[in-house]
């Protein structure tokens, strides 16, 4: 698709990136295909928001495999992606197990230890893509979790 | 995953010649990350020049490494790209690591 010279700043800005929908098994390897479709459907956007973009979706989707499912288990994975203005609104779904129902983590506590042996090498997913999104909802239906989230974008570059 | 290592000046320098660190990436990495690195060694500069991407898998694998070298060993990092350095101070490990913006003047510059 081609935005030319008639796109002005204000004008179809909502749909600049056509919605897309990937359906695919849960592992690492299937992700980074899946983000590389994401990084292209998104390159309208310019460098920095095609970068926002992946990396929350990666944090999201890393998040599926390595706790909705995990090592020796995967399944599906739908994800659905509508550029509405000037925020990227996702639909992740799965079939694995339900998230905590004390809520989203929230990630690694505000302060660093003092030594960095202690450092955790887990659980900087969740303060990425709390940083890079908002307006996280999670619900469980049956066997199926459904968490949106909204990734803020500047949208395409003048 | 394709890492090569070298020691250049005061500093041993790993680059890794990979576009990504990532979930799939993150375990590989570790282990070349250990093969390539001789014990004992004082300074080790991490040239990320090459990686465009970097997640909380790729970071966490970073972590580890640093964590099974040696308190006095020091590791630093070099030429990241804008979505990797991104990822380095929205977890605040740019507090923690010595990030050079240059290879070359990270090779050259003596840190007392």
């Amino acid at each position: 698709m081609q935005v030319e010279g008639d796109a002005s700043p204000a004008s179809g800005r909502t749909d600049v990136i056509p919605d897309l929908r990937l359906a695919f098994f849960g592992t690492p390897l299937s992700v980074r295909r899946a983000l590389a479709r994401v990084r292209e459907a998104c390159a309208e956007l310019g460098e920095a928001d095609s970068g926002t973009v992946e990396l929350a979706l990666a944090e999201a989707l890393n998040n599926v495999v390595e706790h909705a499912y995990s090592d020796r288990e995967t399944g599906p994975v739908n994800l659905r992606l509508h550029h509405d203005g000037d925020a990227i609104r996702v639909v992740l779904r799965d079939h694995g197990a339900p998230m905590p129902v004390d809520g989203l983590p929230s990630g690694i506590p505000g302060d660093l230890p003092d030594s960095l042996f202690d450092l955790p090498e887990g659980g900087f997913g969740w303060l990425i893509i709390r940083d890079l999104a908002q307006d996280f909802a999670y619900r469980r239906e049956g066997r199926v979790n459904t968490l949106t989230f909204r990734i803020p974008v500047l949208g395409p570059v003048a | 995953m394709d890492v090569t290592a070298e020691q250049k000046g005061d500093a041993f320098v790993v680059t890794v010649n990979a576009a990504r660190i990532d979930a799939a990436a993150a375990i590989q990495f570790k282990d070349r990350l250990r093969e390539v690195m001789p014990a004992g060694v004082e300074r080790v500069i991490l040239d990320l020049g090459a990686v465009d991407f970097i997640d909380s898998s790729g970071l966490g694998a970073v972590v580890s490494v640093r964590k099974q070298m040696a308190a006095a060993q020091r590791m630093e990092l070099a030429a990241l790209q804008p979505n990797v350095d991104r990822v380095f101070r929205l977890t605040r490990m740019d507090t923690v690591f010595t990030i050079h913006d240059d290879l070359a003047a990270a090779v050259g510059h003596h840190a007392g």
